[in-house]
């Protein structure tokens, strides 16, 4: 394609180029939503007819790993809009800087989200033929409090005696679970992808107050990303956290 | 257009208030609000996304280009 500088030839100024760009992303978010509409709808309509099953599913995940990957998603947006600022004000050191925080602090969202998905593993949560709600319970785990055990299989038996097919909907609420976490994270590695290809041109040099729409477009997606954990968060992990 | 540049110290401001809004989120469903648990909780999401729509990405921008830009100003200028 004929390009002077950055500047594409079917553009005429680098401002309309930009607008371009950032109407296209923005447009593209919209289909975003909407495909993510469909799992919140899912979502919705499964968790009002099997709200038991959805309780006890959302009682087995850690608030804490839940809470802390919150914060670090949050702080990744933090440093993906100081990466943008930076390529403004014509910073160019600090726009690699903050790029790499960016990712390194993706990282380890998509590393605490493996430690998370190992442990649903451990626990036979996975839903399949080897899905057992009453599994962790009778099996404990190197490591457990035997406390909140024995309160994690009094709830796994009340919720039994309320509904006999919990193991059934149960697993409704670990496919939605692992279905929206999952597409989450395949967002986020998109995202990863797209950071080291800024990170790479950052080095060059190439981000600059007149020539940073890169920086700003990636940065949208991956806000956009951030915002969708700020809703899964809720919605998975505190269902029927007051009991 | 002349691109508007937000100061770090809005970005400081507005993640502490995200932060904030993280803790007020895990605090409200430890409480017992009956059916509104899921109203606030959601309700919060919206105000933290909202924030980060606004303040993080140049969201205003998008209006800005909508309304201005191709509905009005480029069509006068042509």
């Amino acid at each position: 394609m004929h390009r002077t500088g950055d500047l594409y030839g079917h553009f005429q100024t680098l401002e309309q180029q930009k607008e371009t760009a950032t109407l296209g992303m923005w447009i593209f978010l919209v289909t975003e939503v909407l495909f993510f509409g469909g799992m919140f709808l899912t979502y919705t309509i499964n968790r009002s007819a099997f709200s038991t099953a959805f309780g006890i599913g959302s009682n087995t995940l850690d608030i804490t790993l839940g809470a802390g990957n919150t914060v670090v998603l949050i702080m990744s947006s933090l440093t993906m809009a100081m990466a943008v600022w930076s390529a403004q004000v014509g910073k160019k050191k600090l726009v690699s800087i903050f790029l790499i925080a960016t990712l390194g602090l993706g990282t380890v969202f998509l590393g605490v989200k493996a430690v998370e998905y190992k442990q649903k593993f451990d626990h036979h949560l996975i839903p399949g033929r080897g899905f057992d709600m009453k599994y962790h319970p009778s099996h404990p785990m190197p490591g457990d409090d035997p406390k909140e055990l024995a309160l994690e299989k009094n709830e796994v038996e009340e919720a039994f005696a309320h509904d006999p097919d919990i193991n059934a909907h149960g697993q409704l609420y670990f496919s939605l679970y692992f279905g929206m976490t999952g597409l989450h994270a395949l967002h986020m590695i998109v995202g990863a992808g797209l950071l080291l290809w800024l990170i790479k041109g950052s080095f060059a040099g190439r981000f600059t107050p007149q020539y940073n729409t890169p920086v700003e477009i990636v940065g949208l997606y991956w806000h956009f990303v951030d915002i969708v954990w700020i809703y899964l968060f809720p919605l998975l992990y505190l269902i029927d956290r007051h009991r | 257009m002349s691109e508007h540049i937000v100061s770090p110290k809005v970005y400081i401001v507005i993640f502490a208030s995200l932060m904030l809004g993280t803790g007020l989120t895990v605090w409200a469903a430890f409480q017992n609000f009956h059916q509104y648990n899921i109203v606030i909780a959601l309700g919060i999401a919206t105000i933290k996304a909202t924030l980060v729509v606004l303040y993080f990405t140049p969201g205003h921008r998008m209006f800005y280009l909508l309304a201005s830009d191709y509905a009005g100003s480029d069509a006068r200028r042509l």
